[in-house]
Order: C-alpha cells, then sequence, then structure tokens
C-alpha cells in the first residue's frame, strides 16, 4: 500500500514538473516570436490608420446596464476608442465584480496568461516585477503619454508615480485617486434643535450629544444609540459606521506610518494615544451609547438603526450622505436633517485626519504586450474625456454609452483604464459656487456634475438629490476641506512601497490580532490594560521585524 | 425561520425593508421585487445554465458511481487489484492538487467557458460511490449467483439486479449530487470567463456580496444610493431556493428508506 502511494505521488509530481517546464518553453518561443511583429509594427505605424488591438480583462458592476444589444464583447466606448485613437480592446475574460476580480486575476498571474494589461494591486506589482513579468515602460510612458498625461498624473508631485517605480524603472501606471479625502463627523441637527444642544466642538461635546441622544430618544424608536458603529470600524467600512475618525479625534491612527520624532517610521496602531481612544469607547460602551450587537452588524446593518431614527451620529467619508440618505428622504420627502463637522478633538490641538496615498491599484503592461503604446494611448484618451468641462458629443460616448444621456447605468465602467484626478479644489469652488448659484466659477466636468445636482434639490425639482447639498453644499462636507488643507490637519501615510516582506506575512494576523483586542477593550470584556500586553504582542509576533525593515525602506527613499 | 423572514422582505417595499421594519410579515405589500427578478435577462440565463448544470452533471456522476461502484464491491478473489484502486480513489479525497493546477488543467483541456467545466472536475463523487460500494457488499451474493447461471453477464447483472434494488441509495446520492451542483458557486467564478456563463449560484454571490466601501470613491457615490435594494435580493435568493425546496420532500422519502434498509441485517 505504502509504495503505491508512494509511485503515484512521484507519478503526480512529475507530472506537475513537465506540464510546468512545458509551459515556460511555450511562453518563451511565444516571446521571440513576438517580438517581430512589433518592429514590423512600428514601420507601419506611420500611415495612422492602422488599428492596433490591445488584451484585458475587465471586472463588470452589478449597476452597469447595457444598451440594447452591447456587450463587453461589443459596445459604444470599445467602438469609441477604436474610431478616435485607433486601439481595439479585447477582453481575456470578464468577472462579474471587483472581488471576483482579484480572484481570478491571482488564477491568470498564477497561470501565467497575462492579458495585454490589467489592473494590479501593489503587492502583485511587485511580484510580478520580480518575476520579470510586466514590462518595464519607462520609455513608451515618455514617448506614447502626452504632457497633459504626465502633468495630470504627477499633480501630487509625483509621490504616486514614485510608488510604481523600481530601480528607476516605471513599472505601471498608478490608477491614482485624489489622498485627500478626509472624514467627517455627521449629526442629526433636527434632534440637536429639539434637545437644545449646541454643534460638536470638542469630543467632550460628542460624548454629552451622545448621551442626550440615548437617553432622551429624540427619535422616539425606543431603543437609541449614541453612535454608529460597525463590524469592520477599523478596516472595510470605515467610509461609513466606521471608527478610524474617533480615533484621529484622539491623534490616534489605524495602521498608518507616521514620524517617530527620531527621524525613523513607527506604526500608529501601538502608541499610547490609541489606549485613550479605546478607554473613551469603553465608557460608551458601558453607558449604552453603542449598539451592544455592533461585532455582527456591517455597514449596512447598521444603517437601518439610522434610517428608523435610533442613532444620530456617525462618521464617514464626505459620501456617507449617500448612504444617510436612503432614511433622510422617504416618499419625496426629507425626514431627517444632518449637518457635516469636522472631525472633533479631544484637546486643544487640532484633529488630524489619517490619509492615504490615494493608489492602491496600478496598470501594468505584459511583457508578451506587442503593442504597449496602444495601452498608453488608451491612458491619454481616457485623461481627456473624463477632464472636458464641456463634453462633445462624441466625448458623452465614453460616459454614457451610444445614446449620449445620462441614464444611472454606469457606463463609464467600461473604459478599461481609468485614473482620477490627484487633487481637486471642491471645497473652494462648490459651496461658493452653489451658495451663489453660479455656474460660472466651476472648472471642472465633476464640479459641474455635482453643481447640477445641487440644484436640483435647491429648486425643488429632485429631492432625492438631497445627498449632493450635504455633500457639496454651503455647509456640507467639503466646505471643510479649504481649512483642514490650509492648516495641514492632516497626517499622510509615511510609508508607499510595496508590502515588505514580513509585512505580506504578517500584517494580516496583526490586524486580526488588533480587531481582537480592541473589541475586546470596547466591548469591557477586558480591562484597557489589555491594551499594553497586545503592544508587546503585536511587536512579538512581527511588528518588529516590520518596523525595521519599514525603516530600511525610508532611509532608502527619503 | 430565516427563509420566512427573506420571503417577507422580498414582498415588502424597499423603504420598509432597509429601515429593518420587516420581520416575519411583509410590510407594504408589493410584489416589485419579483416582476425585477423575472425580468432580468441575465437572471434567466443564469437559472438556465444551473438547470443544464444539474441535469448534466447529475446523470453523468450517476453513472460514474454505478460503473464505478459494482467493480470496487467484488471481493479480491474476482477483482484482484481492487484495494488498489480504491486507494487511489481514497487518495483524492485526502489530497488534492491545489486550487491552481485544477485550474490549469481545466484551461488547457479547453473546458474554460463551458459547460463541461462545472460538470467534469467533479464528475467522480468518491465519498458516494463508497457509499454505494458499501450498500452494493450488502446486497445478498446469491442473488448475484443466480442470475450469473441464467447466463448474465456483468453489465445485466448490475442494471437488472444491482441498480433496481439500490434505489434508495441511488436516490440518496442523487440528492446530494443534486444539491451540491445547485449550490456550487465557487467553480463558477473559477472557471466562466463571460458573466453570460455563470450559473445561478455565482450569480447571485455578485449580486448579494457587498461592494467594498474602500473603494467608493467620490465620483461615484451615486452608487451608494441603488447600493441596498434588499428586497429584490430577498426575491432572488427565495427563488434560488426554491426548487430544492420542492426537490427535497421528493426525494426524502427514498433518503428515509435506505437508511432503513441499509439499518437491517439479514
Amino acid at each position: 500500500m505504502k509504495s503505491s502511494k508512494f509511485l503515484l505521488s512521484v507519478t503526480l509530481i512529475l507530472c506537475m514538473a513537465l506540464t510546468a517546464c512545458g509551459n515556460s518553453n511555450n511562453s518563451e518561443g511565444a516571446k521571440e516570436a513576438e517580438k517581430k511583429p512589433e518592429t514590423a509594427q512600428q514601420g507601419q505605424k506611420e500611415d495612422g490608420n492602422q488599428v492596433i488591438e490591445v488584451s484585458t480583462v475587465s471586472p463588470s458592476d452589478p449597476y452597469l446596464k447595457f444598451d440594447q444589444g452591447e456587450s463587453f464583447e461589443k459596445n459604444a466606448v470599445y467602438d469609441a476608442y477604436e474610431k478616435d485613437i485607433g486601439v481595439k480592446i479585447t477582453n481575456k475574460w470578464i468577472a462579474a465584480d471587483d472581488n471576483q476580480f482579484k480572484e481570478k486575476l491571482k488564477m491568470t498571474i498564477a497561470a501565467n496568461d497575462l492579458p495585454d494589461f490589467a489592473r494590479v494591486d501593489a503587492t502583485q506589482l511587485k511580484e510580478l516585477t520580480e518575476a520579470d513579468m510586466i514590462m518595464d515602460i519607462t520609455d513608451v510612458y515618455d514617448q506614447y503619454a502626452t504632457d497633459e498625461t504626465k502633468k495630470f498624473l504627477t499633480m501630487d508631485g509625483g509621490m504616486q508615480m514614485k510608488t510604481a517605480t523600481f530601480d528607476g524603472k516605471l513599472m505601471g501606471i498608478p490608477s491614482s485617486y485624489n489622498p485627500y479625502q478626509y472624514q467627517y463627523l455627521f449629526v442629526r441637527t433636527d434632534w440637536l434643535k429639539k434637545l437644545n444642544l449646541p454643534e460638536p466642538k470638542t469630543m467632550a461635546d460628542l460624548m454629552a450629544i451622545a448621551e442626550a441622544f440615548k437617553t432622551k430618544d429624540p427619535g422616539g424608536s425606543g431603543k437609541a444609540y449614541g453612535i454608529a458603529v460597525s463590524k469592520n470600524p477599523f478596516s472595510i467600512d470605515t467610509g461609513v459606521t466606521g471608527l478610524r475618525a474617533f480615533l484621529n479625534g484622539y491623534h490616534a491612527y489605524e495602521n498608518l506610518w507616521m514620524e517617530d520624532g527620531n527621524g525613523g517610521l513607527m506604526n500608529s496602531d501601538i502608541q499610547p494615544q490609541v489606549k485613550d481612544a479605546l478607554k473613551a469607547l469603553q465608557d460608551m460602551f458601558k453607558k449604552g451609547l453603542i449598539d451592544p450587537e455592533f461585532t455582527v452588524k456591517d455597514a449596512d446593518k447598521e444603517s437601518e438603526l439610522i434610517y428608523n431614527n435610533s442613532i444620530g451620529l456617525v462618521f464617514g467619508a464626505a459620501w456617507t450622505p449617500a448612504q444617510l440618505a436612503k432614511g433622510a428622504v422617504v416618499n419625496g420627502k426629507v425626514v431627517q436633517e444632518w449637518g457635516v463637522y469636522p472631525i472633533p478633538s479631544v484637546d486643544d490641538s487640532p484633529t488630524l485626519n489619517q490619509i492615504g496615498l490615494g493608489v492602491d491599484q496600478y496598470y501594468v503592461i505584459s511583457k508578451k504586450a506587442q503593442h504597449p503604446e496602444g495601452v498608453i494611448k488608451l491612458l491619454n484618451q481616457w485623461i481627456v474625456v473624463d477632464n472636458t468641462m464641456n463634453a462633445t458629443d462624441e466625448q458623452k460616448i465614453y460616459l454614457y454609452g451610444k445614446d449620449k444621456q445620462e441614464k444611472g447605468n454606469n457606463y463609464w465602467l467600461l473604459n478599461p483604464l481609468r485614473v482620477g484626478k490627484q487633487m481637486d479644489n471642491n471645497g473652494e469652488i462648490l459651496p461658493k459656487a452653489i451658495e451663489t448659484k453660479d455656474p460660472s466659477i466651476l472648472q471642472t466636468a465633476d464640479q459641474k456634475g455635482r453643481y447640477e445636482r445641487a440644484m436640483k434639490f435647491i429648486d425643488g425639482s429632485d429631492i432625492n438629490m438631497w445627498w449632493e447639498v450635504l455633500i457639496s453644499g454651503p455647509k456640507g462636507a467639503v466646505s471643510h476641506n479649504p481649512k483642514i488643507q490650509q492648516n495641514k490637519e492632516y497626517l499622510q501615510n509615511k510609508f508607499y512601497g510595496a508590502p515588505t516582506e514580513t509585512m505580506a506575512e504578517r500584517q494580516e494576523i496583526l490586524t486580526k490580532k488588533r480587531d481582537e483586542v480592541y473589541f475586546k477593550i470596547i466591548m469591557n470584556q477586558v480591562s484597557v490594560d489589555e491594551f499594553d500586553k497586545f503592544v508587546e504582542e503585536w511587536k512579538k509576533l512581527g511588528g518588529d521585524e516590520i518596523t525595521k525593515e519599514v525603516n530600511e525602506w525610508y532611509k532608502a527613499n527619503k | 425561520m430565516p427563509i420566512i423572514h427573506i420571503l417577507a422582505i422580498s414582498f415588502s417595499s424597499g423603504t420598509a425593508a432597509s429601515a429593518g421594519k420587516v420581520l416575519l410579515w411583509p410590510v407594504d405589500f408589493t410584489t416589485a421585487a419579483y416582476d425585477n427578478v423575472f425580468g432580468k435577462p441575465e437572471y434567466l440565463r443564469a437559472f438556465w445554465v444551473s438547470v443544464k448544470r444539474v441535469a448534466i452533471g447529475t446523470t453523468i456522476s450517476m453513472l460514474i458511481t454505478i460503473v464505478t461502484a459494482y467493480p470496487l464491491s467484488k471481493d479480491t478473489s474476482q477483482f484482484r487489484l481492487r484495494t488498489w484502486y480504491t486507494w487511489v480513489f481514497v487518495f483524492t479525497i485526502l489530497f488534492s492538487g491545489g486550487l491552481i493546477p485544477m485550474y490549469l488543467t481545466v484551461k488547457s483541456l479547453g473546458m474554460l467557458d463551458t459547460i463541461w467545466a462545472l460538470v467534469l472536475p467533479g464528475a467522480v463523487p468518491v465519498f458516494n460511490v463508497i457509499l454505494l460500494l458499501n450498500f452494493y457488499r450488502n446486497l445478498p451474493k446469491e442473488l448475484e449467483e443466480s442470475s450469473r447461471i441464467d447466463g448474465a453477464g456483468h453489465f445485466t447483472t448490475l442494471w437488472k439486479i444491482y441498480v433496481p434494488l439500490s434505489l434508495p441509495a441511488l436516490a440518496t446520492t442523487g440528492l446530494f449530487t443534486i444539491v451540491g451542483h445547485w449550490n456550487s458557486w465557487f467553480d463558477g467564478i473559477l472557471y466562466m470567463n463571460h458573466p453570460e456563463n455563470y450559473p445561478l449560484q455565482t450569480f447571485l454571490q455578485t449580486i448579494i456580496i457587498k461592494n467594498d466601501f474602500r473603494f467608493i470613491k467620490a465620483e461615484n457615490v451615486e452608487l451608494m444610493i441603488k447600493l441596498s435594494d434588499r428586497t429584490s435580493r430577498a426575491a432572488q435568493i427565495f427563488v434560488a431556493a426554491f426548487p430544492i425546496l420542492i426537490v427535497y420532500p421528493f426525494l426524502q422519502r427514498f433518503f428515509i428508506k435506505g437508511i432503513v434498509m441499509g439499518s437491517v441485517k439479514e
């Protein structure tokens, strides 16, 4: 019996080894074969009419609705690219949503079956670079990217491009977005009025409001809580019903690398300020200000309490009003009034909003790609069509499909390569424009869209646009941005390299451990002193190692 | 209870559902969610893929189970390498090649994006084979001997004697297979390159799994408004669970009988 098992495993291993070798041989041969047409193409490019083909992989989206007769294979957006810049897009595969996209992408990488270009995360970018599977695009980018594109992608001073550069070689295009995304405190202002409470300026105010909301139950739901907290308050749900902003109010930060005062970096998760914040949360929990079931509720479930008038305090990102709208606007009437405030601080020094780098994904080009320049052309075109103030009919196709009408079908998702602006001045422009009803000062397409939406609410033609006013209006979320920006009331993550070796291996465990300890403290199952034990453990479980690696990186990249 | 809750949500209005007002009875009764579900071509297409998958998959699996269990139920005197073969089968329960080799195999066999990728990789349910094999072993030897004396070969014996006698066991394993095929979703994600080939559960997965809030950028807030249409999700879940709810009681009959039969020794 034993020998037969052994025989079997040997055969299996042999089989695997053989197929593996076969594969690499194949791809080697293919590479040789593909080199030639590239040079040939280069010569032909002169006539300008040559349509080149690039393949990619795409995630679909539950809310992407195709026009009649269109699909991922054939649609108005792809046609527009082919017509306007001569790049034909094909899909090797399509995943149903972003999560599945990531799963399938792992498979595709493992199978060495990359399309011409694909969107990958920071870890994959590093792995693919080391495995020599993706192209050094320094020259292609230099030659084909327009000046506008180059300017667009370095608006932040070139930080994001730097994260995609390894040993001076550009290995990917950052799928950038605006890193200056702050969090705010959202409060039921109708309740404040009803209970005659002042607006929250300090954490003490916040506690008083939370307690009043709980004990006096202004919503009349019978089981009120002080503040909305969901089961992932430190990671996934930080955009709404999270606690990251709460930590920030105590000058504590969630998994961020900050300067330690001695020229090095340290992790924020183990700093004493976190203990203060946890202590405060524990007190709140004891007083019944936090839903005792929060550990099993995701943001949507917890939001039910907001919708049915049980909670009037929420920390969240600028887009939080879109979530609140489901409870605030019912049957064409506004039934809840909300106000937006900056995150209060626990002491005299202002709260620093923690922000990231604005990039966690990259577009990479496979080594086997025949037309890397096609990818850069797609990038150029996207930047043009997504940023014009007054889009022409042709440009509208890229965003809305062939009938050029916005109808909420998310057609823009079909653009295979999308990068966002790294800066915006919405905070300066929008509140002013909406207050004075003056569209002439608007500068970008995004601002124009937001202005128009907000106006629909103000002139009463669409009550459902309530949320846009709370985001962009005179007292909306972004109206606080100029002050934050001017006084530099933000703290940016200082570590922007790809995950270090130990980080890749241990970070997940450390985060799990952290959440477990934080939760136990909040729920008053253990004393707040347990935090000190956690710090020791964190260091032992790889935290010290990670800190060392991060500091080595910091020295090399400062 | 959870099913009643889902059913209640599916018949309620969206506002009531997202405010958490629905418990066991619909609030603001409406069938809009069902109209929406059946109006979706993707949904019906996925449903059809699942039906096909169950039909083809169950047929193939059952055939293979029967013809594999039969020889393996013989004594070593009749089938010398029996133990060795059994071990080969059992080995696959304990060890698998892993996700990536599996994917590569399916890919190089050209089965990606076809129904075969869902049906063939799991076509030999070893556990079911062992169940049936043991069932065969417990059947009286005399039956087989008498059929051999009457001139029947292995095939006739199998189809005329063994299969009819093992109907309860077949129904049991059949139910396992049907439910397994109906409920599995991961292989759909893995092997299907285009969403129109997704079986129902994979399709549902994509709808029910929440979008990751981290990736909601300021530009697509409008999405948020639509993000939670719980009633339509509930309706889809219910429609998906319904066929199994229907099939179950019918096969349950055999299920119980099978267990009873197996428990009595002659």
